[in-house]
């Protein structure tokens, strides 16, 4: 097929070059804060592309360093599951009625050490052993909110028992939902990007019957390497989206808002999206003294946050379809909307 | 470029991306960016890369790689071990950010 093979040639070559425009532009951007910084210039346009070019890079680098241990960590879980466990192993537990699939789902979020981004790697390679949609998108989902990792650090966290509870419990309920949900569609390539998911040609822990442990974790560490390497990429566009958008967005919408409760909630929804932080990072922000924001900002951040952000939204949109992406980000957004109002109406927690 | 010479960039990658990650503990710029508290998970984060980047390095050229490979990329399986590596250019980022804009 000559004419297709042309079309990748040049589809590549064009996605090669917006990688190199874009970095350009960057290296740009760059050198010229740099200059400015160091002419002592005091024009207003300097200090605001100053203060631009500060909030994109604390706001890049904070996307990616908060969210490569859990991508680590993801890729290591998805090659370990790849290797040692069988298609049947997996079927056997992932795989069945609907309310068994969503429970197994969630234990698995929880018991593995998954979080933010990390779930989606787990989550593909389940789905690529026969696990049923649903008990992979409840891992999937629940995976930010309900992993050890974040559940140890709201736990130990001083002042912050109640704000993790309540956050725990709203990933559950929204995975859960969203697990049942997902069971309601009739067709798997309806909701999930099958081209995405390579299919079996047979069972994956074959490869290592009969090697040794030193193979095993061999192979086990060069599987994790290669999916790191594959997800990395896409953590970087989301690192440089969320930055990007951090440095653009008018300095009023930042929190604290002004205004009322709504444009105050509405504001820390919308830079806990930006920021996208991780299930850890916005909980040490939120104790770290937010003393400005009113208690229900605090509330939605920590909701929101969790639930949906930038890189969230491009991991997911790897494996879900348009009409999954959908379901997720307003079924998470109206949760965690009203896990604050029931709150609110209960007196708060704090 | 090569297979080979593709693996050996993906172990580079690798490691630059852990002493990145470790630098910043060392002078201390990591809490520009993030709570301190969150330093173990970025140290052992950097480490975990620098080990990888040696496994990386050390499945050059051996066929055991492009078995694992082939797992991992199970649609590829008439490619006999391509190792991807598809837009490993991105990963210069991280480290153009930091050194470039303060």
């Amino acid at each position: 097929m000559p004419s297709a093979s042309k079309y990748h040639a040049s589809s590549s070559t064009t996605g090669s070059r917006l990688q190199l425009l874009v970095i350009a532009a960057m290296a740009l951007a760059g050198i010229l804060s740099r200059i400015l910084e160091t002419s002592g210039g005091n024009a207003t346009w300097v200090s605001v592309f100053l203060d631009s070019a500060h909030r994109f890079s604390v706001g890049f680098e904070r996307i990616f360093l908060e969210t490569a241990p859990f991508l680590l960590l993801g890729a290591f879980t998805s090659a370990v599951v790849a290797h040692l466990f069988t298609d049947a192993d997996i079927q056997a537990l992932f795989k069945g009625g609907t309310r068994r699939s969503v429970i197994f789902g969630i234990l698995a979020a929880f018991i593995l050490p998954v979080g933010d981004g990390g779930s989606a790697l787990v989550a593909r390679q389940l789905l690529r052993k026969g696990a049923g949609a649903p008990a992979a998108a409840t891992l999937m989902v629940a995976g930010p909110g309900v992993t050890l990792i974040t559940a140890g650090a709201g736990l130990g966290a001083n002042g912050m028992v109640g704000l993790a509870g309540l956050r725990l419990a709203t990933a559950v309920i929204l995975a859960i939902v969203f697990g049942l949900i997902l069971a309601q569609e009739s067709g798997l390539n309806r909701i999930i990007k099958v081209e995405n998911l390579p299919t079996a040609t047979g069972d994956s822990a074959s490869l290592l019957e009969g090697e040794g442990h030193a193979s095993k974790a061999k192979a086990i560490a060069l599987a994790a390497s290669i999916e790191f390497l594959e997800w990395m990429p896409l953590l970087v566009i989301a690192a440089l989206i969320g930055g990007l958008l951090q440095a653009l967005i008018p300095a009023g919408w930042i929190p604290p808002v002004q205004g009322s409760a709504a444009w105050q909630n509405a504001g820390s929804g919308l830079w806990a999206i930006l920021t996208a932080q991780s299930a850890v990072g916005d909980l040490y922000t939120v104790q770290n003294g937010l003393t400005t924001w009113s208690v229900s900002a605090q509330r939605i951040y920590l909701l929101v946050g969790m639930a949906v952000d930038v890189k969230l939204i491009l991991f997911y949109g790897r494996i879900f379809r348009r009409k999954a992406l959908f379901y997720w980000i307003s079924l998470s957004l109206s949760l965690s909307l009203l896990a604050g109002l029931v709150i609110e109406s209960f007196g708060g927690l704090r | 470029m090569k297979r080979n010479a593709r693996i050996k960039f993906s172990a580079l990658a690798l490691a630059v991306l852990g002493l990145f990650q470790l630098s910043l503990i060392w002078d201390g710029r990591l809490a520009d960016y993030v709570d301190p508290r969150q330093g173990i998970l970025v140290f052992l984060t950097g480490l975990g890369c620098v080990i990888l980047a040696q496994v990386v390095l050390s499945a050059a050229g051996k066929k055991f790689s492009k078995a694992v490979e082939n797992e991992v990329h199970k649609e590829d399986l008439g490619a006999e071990g391509t190792w991807k590596s598809p837009g490993l250019i991105w990963l210069v980022v991280p480290l153009m950010v930091f050194v470039l804009f303060r």
